[in-house]
């Protein structure tokens, strides 16, 4: 069996070749053995494709699909929904903590000492809630960093965290919204 | 594309899911038949086909209206397909060493299938079945959808030489597990 012939009998069987190409296979067939039995294969192979049913879907399948197309919206706007709770609880925290800085540093300045206790009491608190503040905070603290710095950076880098993880996570209900609006 | 179809598409961007099912109507014979000769299960073919057609519903923003809507489903189509075969194939390695059953299609019939007239265990199938799926998608294009090469290499994202070569390995691959002797030969061409 010649490669190249069979390349231009495979076109043939799909009317894809020039008239050259099937001058060229028919005198090659001629004097090859080989490739006129292969042709003859291919032939009735040919037919035999051709000649297999298409089948016919079963009647559900279109009640199928828009059922699991409404499931998957409803479980889409579910994230979304979580999504946005979470920001909003996680909005509150960070609203918390900024403030206890605030109050914390001015007062501070005059009470350094009670600032620092009020300050590690809170801390704790918060670190019941805030697993990964509490952590990034001691890590800072063993690099000698000042405490409102520290808190501050960690403030700034889980909201930022938390922002992108709402927006991925709220994303499709969003344009579901912004498209029902547009229209 | 037909103007119904693209009124179709555009009130199915703008949420009219009547629209969608008008859509999932007039492709549902195409994608299930590109399915199930993929997958070699009416039962999968069914699954896969949801599948396709709720995807192809999430990505309707996306769609050109310039493309053919029937090589942008199928093109959905048969990348699912594709991608399935691969988590089978995934699937068998990791309790069998064998490979190449990784790539034959489930023969276990559930009771659906016993209901459904339409399935048909035929040579056809097992000799398509035993075909790689990059050279499975193409012949079954060919055959059962009667694609041109362009159209083939749209739906593929190939080129239309790819396109050649694979329905050329295809073919080979068919003609060599298909037992075509002389006296077989003869009935067919006498039969057809």
């Amino acid at each position: 069996m010649h490669v190249e012939y069979t390349e231009l009998m495979s076109l043939m069987l799909d009317n894809e070749a020039s008239p050259e190409q099937v001058r060229t296979v028919q005198a090659h067939l001629k004097t090859c053995p080989n490739c006129t039995a292969t042709w003859r294969q291919w032939q009735s192979l040919d037919a035999r494709l051709k000649a297999a049913p298409m089948l016919a879907p079963s009647p559900e399948l279109v009640s199928g699909v828009l059922i699991r197309l409404e499931k998957r919206q409803r479980r889409r706007s579910m994230v979304g929904w979580l999504g946005g709770g979470l920001l909003a609880s996680w909005g509150v925290m960070t609203g918390m903590i900024v403030c206890l800085l605030v109050v914390g540093a001015w007062w501070g300045r005059a009470n350094p000492l009670q600032a620092s206790v009020v300050l590690s009491a809170s801390s704790h608190l918060l670190s019941s809630l805030l697993w990964p503040v509490r952590g990034m905070g001691i890590a800072l603290a063993s690099a000698g960093l000042s405490l409102e710095a520290g808190i501050g950076g960690l403030i700034v880098v889980c909201g930022l965290l938390l922002a992108l993880w709402v927006v991925l996570a709220a994303r499709p209900s969003i344009l579901a919204q912004v498209r029902v609006r547009s229209h | 594309m037909e103007s119904q179809e693209l009124n179709w598409v555009e009130r199915a961007k703008r949420g009219d899911q009547l629209a969608f099912g008008q859509l999932v109507e007039a492709y549902q014979r195409p994608v299930f038949n590109l399915a199930y000769r993929m997958l070699g299960s009416a039962a999968e073919a069914e699954d896969a086909s949801q599948e396709t057609f709720v995807r192809m519903y999430t990505k309707l923003n996306t769609f050109q209206p310039d493309r053919k809507l029937s090589s942008w489903i199928l093109s959905i189509a048969s990348h699912y397909c594709v991608d399935r075969l691969r988590r089978r194939r995934l699937n068998w390695l990791s309790l069998d060493d064998d490979p190449v059953a990784a790539v034959l299609p489930s023969r276990q019939a559930g009771p659906e299938e016993s209901t459904l007239r339409r399935e048909v265990r035929d040579d056809v199938q097992d000799w398509v079945a035993e075909l790689e799926p990059g050279y499975r998608v193409p012949l079954v294009l060919r055959y059962w959808h009667g694609l041109s090469y362009d159209e083939i290499a749209e739906v593929m994202g190939i080129s239309i030489s790819a396109v050649k070569s694979r329905l050329h390995r295809a073919r080979l691959q068919v003609a060599e597990r298909a037992p075509f002797g002389s006296a077989v030969l003869t009935s067919l061409l006498s039969v057809g």
